[in-house]
């Protein structure tokens, strides 16, 4: 059974974008990547508004890669926004960024990121590390939620989604 | 360099302990291991003072393994503590326990735990999850963490 398991991934740079879907491709990460290109749409997303009210189409993720630095709402307001809903309180936000700052750093923990990684330079790099973000956070950590992803009726239309 | 990196363990059950060392040294994690029995140990710890005054023979973690049912302060109070201090904001929770309970895994989220891993019952499993924690905890989260140390270093 493919691992259905939702990543959401909040990033406004295409090249970037590109990068991620390309070292999910290569590492054989199958899960559904849904999108978004800052934090204001990805508050909409989350908070099911507009034409994300549609859960079965925009489900919930169960991972969220998030960069810092996004026009309009960036990471770091995004992070506070989301640790601030009580239903969001356990997906894991992992901040994935080029920033090398350690204000950013201790800002992204201080407002409730779980884990805070520099974008690999190189792109084998960046396979292992998707890999090991897969292996980590949809396979081995727990969250509260009893239901399992691959029980989400929604997971389908988003690969359709995504192979479009 | 050297791997310097410390993991601070707590956990009152000293079984559990030796499981995890020599799971850790199967899976060739050789950093610091330092064990403390309680939550009021691990803050004191944390808080260095009293027996670990000494930071450079005491260091801050990198990584803290966190049992969550204990006698005294327990692993609720562990988070709790270390969440409220900002300087501590980029040390990584992760606890390490045998509960499934799904009240326990959300108040340690809510608390602020980084992560929840339910221990393996077989040994070969602890060995292939410390090698997990190891390549994620102290290998991606490695940059960063360096420049929290070296801060330190000069903040000291």
């Amino acid at each position: 059974m493919p691992d259905q398991a939702v990543i959401m991934l909040v990033e406004d740079r295409e090249d970037d974008i590109l990068l991620v879907k390309k070292a999910f491709e290569k590492g054989w990460i199958d899960n559904p990547l849904q999108v978004v290109g800052d934090g204001e749409e990805a508050i909409h997303y989350l908070a099911g508004e507009g034409k994300y009210a549609n859960r079965a189409e925009y489900p919930l993720p169960d991972l969220i890669l998030v960069d810092l630095k996004m026009p309009k709402i960036d990471g770091f307001d995004l992070v506070r926004w989301i640790r601030r809903q009580p239903s969001f309180g356990s997906i894991p936000i992992v901040v994935l960024t080029s920033s090398d700052s350690i204000k950013d750093v201790n800002r992204a923990y201080a407002l409730g990121a779980n884990s805070f990684l520099v974008k690999p330079l190189d792109f084998e790099n960046f396979i292992e590390t998707a890999k090991i973000l897969k292996t980590y956070w949809l396979r081995t950590n727990r969250r509260p939620d009893a239901s399992r992803p691959g029980e989400r009726a929604s997971v389908g239309e988003a690969k359709e989604r995504m192979s479009q | 360099m050297p791997e310097v990196a410390v993991v601070l363990v707590v956990e009152d059950r000293e079984d559990d302990v030796v499981v995890l060392r020599t799971a850790f040294r199967a899976a060739g994690v050789l950093n610091p291991v330092v064990w403390v029995r309680s939550g009021d140990e691990a803050i004191t710890y944390m808080r260095g003072v009293g027996p670990y005054m000494n930071r450079s023979e005491f260091p801050l973690p990198r990584l803290i393994l966190l049992d969550l049912k204990m006698s005294g302060l327990d692993g609720f109070d562990v988070i709790s503590y270390v969440r409220s201090r900002l300087e501590f904001a980029s040390i990584a929770i992760i606890v390490l326990t045998s509960s499934t309970d799904m009240k326990d895994v959300q108040r340690a989220y809510d608390l602020g735990a980084s992560s929840f891993i339910v221990r393996e019952t077989e040994f070969s499993d602890m060995v292939t999850l410390s090698k997990l924690l190891k390549e994620y905890w102290l290998g991606l989260n490695n940059t960063i963490e360096a420049r929290r140390q070296s801060r330190q270093e000069s903040d000291a």
